[in-house]
């Protein structure tokens, strides 16, 4: 009994883990959510900006990461445009302009003027060598927005040359470049307030730039989401993911538990052999 | 003259060099340096040597970075320990080293590496240059294209050295489920749990760096890990008295490190 | 490129640029040559027509071709473009990174086994931060998140912190002895 539950099959468990993930969607529990002091940070910043003040948000993403990324993402387009907010797009993954159209789609900006109210600037190439490029002249990198269309004398660039002339940079990031780039070509050396949506695995990276004031706050992950989505008033994947994120980390703390109460007893057992095969 | 805000830096990296280059001649002056065992590199060859008993391949990633950004090193890192891992598959007439590529100006470096390994051991007739394969510029579709190769391949040793990011569980776990033995390393701090938990030998940061010097044995590549050990002396030296200082109400380590 | 960056002076940083400019030259011509590879060996597949292989091989081939000639052609926000990259590639790409849930599951399976002292703080340190990191953690008991969030920010961070100076002066002592011609085998130099 003890030799079958070490060696079960690895697709019980992805069985198990698909339905922890999925009956919680469909039948949401409605556990309460908190929201982060690095969060509610960043929602109190965005509050308090006038509006027409323009706001960068770049996604530096893949389509992978957005997944774990759109729900934080739309969350914080929904509260640009609820504060009536200049968003400037732009991206330094190839994939990025892409998926801001689809963002932009999904949030209040939907209703809102292309070239007035919001723009996406597009993709521009280099990694952090671009960024550093951007950062001097905006226009110039981008002489077209991701549509095709001129960016020379549109509205919701007046005022903005370099990415001094903004008061906040938010990178929607999942890899590199990202935040630290961001970080050491435009937020240290400009001066300009920076935060981030960013993937779980990568919180513990960017810890230290929350601590020492280099980023005014963060939508970390989906729990990140759903604070953001309650602080705005807006519920939405984030909060209906949440459910489902806490049921299937218990379902994998049951395999961690189950393996090491198999371990304990199969060498407890006597004449148990010792250690494992590999094919 | 220079930057602001990089004066610090700048002479913190003129410092390290000089650490390196002096603990460099120090070791070509005929004074050897120890260096402690790193069992994953040791475990190279046992790898390969399983790969030759199994009559099955060895499946080499030299990570998903480029050339050219801030992951460069580890790519180079990788691809010296591509070249070591190629002269074994050849001495060890191993069935195939297949070497997959996400980064396209990799691909090059990748093929002449294990070209000219292939040549030194005299066995450039073993040399297949299709095993060099790029797979694409997309994490995912790289990824999902590597399960595929290790599914049908089912390689016997599974390199993964390098810069790596969301899809390094992936890779590790596949490789397991065909069993191969795992030897996996990188410097992006967010993917060593995935491999510490997912592979058998894992090269933690600054010991994939080490790999050529602690294979090769050069003294002068040797010299220059004791230099990386004494500018972290140096830098763990300088946070003591920063941290005292602090505690002590001087802000002049804080107002030095911004200069 | 290295004195373009630490030093104000004008044609340093000019000519660091440019450097920087041939790198992108370079990396757009390396995917060219990349993607002739790619074609080479897919061909081969589809000549040999072993199993299903070069079925896969040929429909990787008619999405390479189309998509590249559409986005030529007209543009990456044209809406057949769109259309495929929001309905293949997007959730194609999202799938394979969702697998990592499942792959974490039984990795902790097989590999989260207390065998001493460490592994054993290892596991009960990974318990509270997955558990501080959602809501049922909170509800159960409100010790979660904060130990949880504690265990991140001080032991895992001080780890973390140690790990990143050791790899940053790793890298460049790597570079160094790149740039001094020490280190070869990257270039196919002896590596044994």
């Amino acid at each position: 009994m003890l030799q079958k539950l070490e060696k079960m099959d690895r697709r019980i468990i992805y069985l198990v883990v698909f339905l922890s993930l999925a009956i919680p969607l469909i039948w949401p529990i409605g556990l309460p959510i908190s929201v982060g002091p690095e969060t509610a940070s960043l929602y109190k910043f965005i509050d308090s900006l006038p509006a027409r003040t323009p706001v960068v948000i770049s996604f530096d993403t893949s389509p992978g990461g957005y997944g774990e990324l759109s729900s934080g993402a739309i969350a914080l387009l929904n509260h640009l445009a609820k504060k009536d907010l200049r968003c400037i797009g732009m991206g330094f993954f190839d994939t990025g302009p892409s998926l801001m159209q689809s963002a932009l789609a999904n949030s209040l900006y939907k209703g809102k003027t292309y070239g007035t109210d919001y723009v996406n600037l597009g993709y521009v190439s280099g990694g952090e060598n671009a960024i550093s490029a951007v950062a001097k002249d905006i226009i110039a990198k981008f002489p077209k927005d991701f549509t095709g269309k001129s960016t020379s004398g549109i509205p919701v660039m007046q005022g903005i040359t370099t990415m001094k002339d903004v008061s906040l940079i938010v990178t929607v990031s999942s890899g590199t470049p990202g935040v630290a780039e961001w970080i050491r070509q435009v937020g240290d050396p400009m001066k300009v307030p920076m935060a981030t949506v960013l993937v779980a695995v990568n919180i513990p990276n960017m810890t230290p730039y929350l601590n020492a004031k280099q980023l005014y706050g963060m939508i970390p992950s989906m729990k990140g989401a759903a604070g953001y989505e309650a602080l705005i008033g807006m519920k939405a994947l984030g909060t209906s993911g949440m459910d489902a994120q806490s049921i299937s980390h218990l379902a994998i703390l049951f395999f961690v538990i189950l393996g090491n109460v198999i371990s304990y007893a199969s060498r407890n057992k006597p004449g148990s052999a010792k250690g494992g095969g590999r094919q | 003259m220079i930057g602001k805000g990089k004066v610090f830096s700048f002479w913190a990296l003129i410092v390290i060099v000089v650490c390196m280059l002096y603990s460099m001649w120090r070791a070509k002056s005929g004074r050897p340096v120890k260096i402690r065992k790193i069992s994953g590199l040791d475990a190279i060859e046992e790898a390969v040597g399983r790969a030759t008993e199994m009559g099955r391949p060895v499946h080499f990633c030299p990570g998903i970075g480029g050339i050219s950004a801030i992951e460069a090193p580890q790519t180079f890192a990788a691809l010296s320990l591509m070249g070591y891992v190629a002269h074994l598959c050849a001495r060890f007439d191993v069935r195939a080293l297949i070497v997959t590529i996400r980064t396209p100006e990799v691909l090059p470096l990748a093929e002449e590496t294990v070209r000219q390994a292939y040549l030194e051991e005299g066995k450039i007739d073993s040399y297949v240059p299709t095993n060099i394969r790029f797979l694409s510029n997309q994490q995912f579709a790289y990824a999902a294209a590597v399960f595929g190769i290790m599914a049908r391949e089912k390689p016997a040793a599974n390199f993964l050295l390098g810069a790596f990011w969301a899809e390094a569980l992936m890779l590790a776990e596949v490789g397991s489920e065909v069993g191969a033995l795992q030897i996996a390393g990188t410097a992006q701090l967010s993917q060593v749990p995935f491999f510490v938990a997912a592979s058998d030998y894992c090269l933690i940061g600054e010991e994939l760096f080490a790999g050529a010097a602690y294979l090769s044995r050069d003294e002068v590549q040797l010299g220059s890990i004791l230099g990386q050990d004494i500018s972290k002396a140096i830098v763990a030296a300088l946070m003591l008295v920063g941290i005292i200082a602090k505690q002590l109400g001087s802000t002049y380590f804080t107002s030095l490190l911004s200069k | 490129m290295i004195l373009g960056f630490f030093f104000t002076y004008k044609p340093l940083a000019q000519a660091s640029q440019t450097v920087q400019n041939w790198g992108v030259l370079v990396s757009a011509f390396a995917l060219g040559m990349a993607s002739v590879n790619l074609i080479r060996v897919h061909l081969r597949r589809i000549s040999k027509g072993q199993e299903l292989d070069w079925l896969y091989s040929g429909a990787l081939l008619v999405a390479l071709a189309g998509m590249a000639a559409l986005g030529i052609a007209k543009g990456p926000s044209n809406k057949t473009y769109t259309f495929w990259f929001d309905a293949l590639f997007t959730p194609g790409q999202a799938t394979v990174y969702a697998m990592t849930g499942f792959y974490i599951a039984s990795a902790a399976f097989r590999a989260f086994r207390i065998r001493n002292i460490e592994s054993a703080i290892l596991l009960i340190s990974a318990a509270f931060v997955m558990l501080g990191n959602v809501s049922v953690g909170e509800a159960l008991w409100k010790g979660f998140p904060t130990y949880g969030k504690w265990l991140m920010d001080v032991p895992n961070l001080a780890g973390q912190r140690g790990m990143m100076i050791g790899a940053g002066i790793g890298g460049i002592a790597g570079g160094l002895r790149v740039l001094l011609g020490i280190e070869k085998s990257y270039l196919g130099g002896s590596g044994s």
